[in-house]
């Protein structure tokens, strides 16, 4: 847990400090971010999945804070960091799908793998829909509308987790019950933004 | 208030962290070696899979023969 809280705190910091420069310069991190995920070819903290992990977690906090300059900084950083996080997930993925497909069959792989799976296949179309030319291309409705699944893929994150069912599962189990808790107030509006809008229809 | 129950959250964690995980393995585990806190295991607690990244080298097992 030690890499996935530094990684938190450094990319916290920097959406701090630099989200100017981030921003100006996301292609350049997207090309940093892409040549390291290449390069990996044994196990490290980036194909174990803390880095990429730590990422999602700022992404995933930063629509929960409360309103004020640190959510807005971290706001204005959130896509870009959800396409390195996306890009630094894929060696994670990519070699534990070889893995288990290599060494097991089918039914034996172990319960984990699935979530794990249905995250990143999740994962694919926000990504893609959070570079800036391609959000440019959508109506903000229909890109609202794909971006709450990412509510369903955070949801397998953690149960992939969850089913690892290591020494940290309590830690991640605390994470999640926070971030729900957190939520609750914003899933409460919306559902009452609906029936309002339901009601408007009728009565029209 | 949320951003305070975060703040707890990240409290909680880091006593938690500290308390749990040796400094070392955090530096080797960032210098690239695997270890039993951040070790490649898939389920390290009920030993039901030996993980990805197999350090064993078990092809060359009868090497020593």
């Amino acid at each position: 847990m030690t890499i996935v809280l530094l990684t938190v705190f450094i990319f916290v910091t920097a959406g701090l400090l630099f989200s100017k420069q981030i921003r100006k310069l996301h292609y350049g991190l997207y090309v940093f971010a892409g040549i390291i995920a290449l390069v990996i070819d044994e196990a490290n903290i980036i194909s174990l999945g803390y880095v990429p992990f730590g990422i999602f977690l700022v992404v995933m906090f930063t629509g929960a804070l409360d309103k004020g300059i640190i959510r807005k900084k971290l706001n204005t950083v959130r896509a870009e960091y959800a396409i390195i996080g996306f890009i630094m997930l894929l060696p994670h993925a990519l070699g534990y799908l070889l893995y288990f497909l290599d060494e097991f069959s089918l039914f034996d792989i172990p319960l984990s793998f699935y979530p794990g799976v249905i995250a990143t296949l999740v994962f694919i179309p926000l990504t893609i829909t959070s570079f800036r030319f391609i959000r440019k291309l959508m109506k903000y409705q229909d890109w609202k509308k794909v971006h709450r699944y990412a509510y369903l893929g955070y949801s397998m994150i953690f149960l992939h987790l969850l089913l690892i069912d290591n020494e940290r599962f309590y830690m991640y189990l605390g994470i999640y019950i926070t971030y729900v808790i957190l939520r609750i107030p914003d899933m409460i509006k919306y559902y009452k933004k609906i029936k309002a809008k339901k009601a408007i229809k009728v009565t029209t | 208030m949320k951003n305070k129950i975060l703040l707890i959250l990240l409290l909680v964690l880091i006593v938690i962290t500290v308390r749990n995980e040796p400094i070392e393995d955090t530096i080797d585990a960032i210098g690239g070696a695997t270890n039993a806190t951040y070790d490649s295991s898939i389920d390290g607690e009920s030993g039901a899979s030996s993980g990805y990244y197999d350090d064993d080298d078990d092809e060359h097992e009868d090497d020593d023969d």
